[in-house]
């Protein structure tokens, strides 16, 4: 036992060491929703975005609609149906962006990069859809959309490129909305795949370029296996750096990627059940899975801690002064934060959604 | 001649060649037609017919599942 003893002590300052800047300075504040959509109204929740008078559009992948709530979670609206016509869907939504200076509404169709626009007032009313790929295909799309002016929109472009060696091509591109013309912004570190001669995978614990643009505020990005976050102003050329801290990092198990192959296999062909997955060298806990950027110049990351299965969502809030964490009931991805709100997008049950309202217990002021 | 008569013709139907091998597309490789998509409750998934290929893509929030094989898509088609 004496033997051991300078080994235990040696091992709990060691811990202690370790915990100690995650605790220090960190503030953990806890949130419960002030306002929760029902799961029960829809389908699929994809994608939410909220207008200039706080009411909230809500993407229903399953019902392939848009649905327009007044801020107190009434349901006032739809907006597109499915279909091959113009303002309809012909796969499911995957994402919305909203630019409050014109009230106009941008939905993004899944698989075939197909980009819906909608002013919101007086009256509702379809402005035009465009398809921004040439052509319908696997290899070139459009992952995400932020609309940044008038007339412009930033998009998150993925060209994959085939075979066990190829490396795909990211980048940020702007989309003139009235010229319908894609010019580049700059390019993406593409994301980490687990490739094999037929298959090609992304997980949410394999390394990846996370982005958010706010206009006014600039354009975020973070390579999600490193510590620090790049914010760049297209309009006055400034780039700046925000770094933030995580204490802790505990490798993959070979029991947790096995858990991957199984989930890999499980969706796998029927001819391709067998595939050998090649591991990828580097994966820790906890990694960075989300990036946000608020309209008071904040980053949000969410974080996923561990291994251990939980039942809350964390975020670190780091602003200039700072960083913060933030836990919330349910597995929640928000989806906005600005004037002391955010919303989100919450599991409920498998294939369950509902959208919910926080209430920010923080501003600027008190920062 | 004859000679530079049909050296002439030749040259003629090798640019022909060339030209018309830029402007016509060879095979129509790049355009798949969609033969089938489908979602479950956490996932929805499609399948590209090429002419010579099919590929698979299932997409389950962030993640993306792609798989390719040759000639025609003999998998499952729920629709």
């Amino acid at each position: 036992m004496v033997r051991f003893l300078p080994r235990m002590i040696g091992s709990l300052l060691g811990c202690l060491v370790l915990m100690a800047p995650e605790l220090r300075g960190q503030e953990l504040i806890s949130l419960s929703p002030e306002l929760i959509l029902s799961g029960e109204l829809f389908g699929k929740v994809a994608a939410i975005a909220v207008d200039r008078q706080g009411q909230i559009l809500v993407a229903d992948a399953r019902a392939y609609q848009i649905v327009l709530f007044d801020a107190a979670g009434q349901a006032r609206d739809t907006l597109g149906r499915r279909g091959e016509g113009p303002g309809e869907f012909q796969f499911p939504l995957h994402r919305l962006t909203y630019l409050p200076e014109t009230d106009v509404l941008y939905a993004l169709e899944l698989f075939s990069s197909r980009l819906h626009a909608w002013r919101l007032s007086p009256e509702i009313e379809w402005l035009g859809t465009r398809p921004l790929t040439s052509s319908l295909t696997e290899a070139y799309r459009v992952e995400a959309i932020w609309a940044w002016g008038p007339d412009s929109l930033v998009l998150h472009v993925v060209e994959r490129r085939r075979g066990r060696n190829a490396h795909n091509a990211e980048a940020l591109q702007w989309y003139h909305w009235t010229l319908r013309q894609q010019t580049m912004l700059f390019s993406l570190r593409p994301a980490e795949a687990i490739r094999t001669e037929v298959s090609y995978t992304t997980l949410p614990f394999l390394a990846r370029t996370l982005v958010d643009v706010r206009p006014g505020r600039g354009i975020a990005w973070l390579w999600s296996d490193s510590l620090i976050v790049h914010i760049y102003h297209p309009r006055g050329q400034r780039q700046y750096h925000r770094p933030f801290r995580i204490s802790r990092r505990l490798p993959f198990t070979q029991a947790q990627w096995k858990q991957a192959v199984d989930r890999m296999r499980q969706l796998a062909p029927p001819m391709y059940k067998s595939l050998r997955y090649p591991r990828p060298q580097r994966n820790y806990w906890p990694y960075t899975d989300d990036l946000l950027l608020d309209d008071q110049g904040r980053v949000w990351l969410r974080l996923q801690p561990g291994p251990e299965a939980t039942s809350r969502t964390v975020y670190l809030v780091v602003s200039e002064k700072g960083q913060r964490q933030l836990v919330l009931e349910g597995m929640v991805d928000l989806e906005v934060v600005q004037q002391g709100q955010a919303w989100g997008i919450r599991n409920i049950a498998e294939g369950i959604k509902e959208v919910v309202r926080y209430r920010l217990l923080f501003n600027s002021a008190e920062e | 001649m004859k000679q530079k008569f049909s050296l002439l013709s030749m040259l003629t139907i090798m640019v022909m060649g060339l030209l018309i091998n830029l402007v016509v597309p060879r095979v129509s490789l790049s355009k798949p037609s969609i033969l089938c998509a489908w979602e479950t409750e956490e996932c929805a998934s499609v399948v590209f017919q090429y002419t010579d290929r099919w590929v698979l893509e299932i997409r389950c929030g962030n993640q993306t599942h792609l798989y390719e094989g040759a000639d025609l898509w003999s998998g499952f088609c729920p629709e």
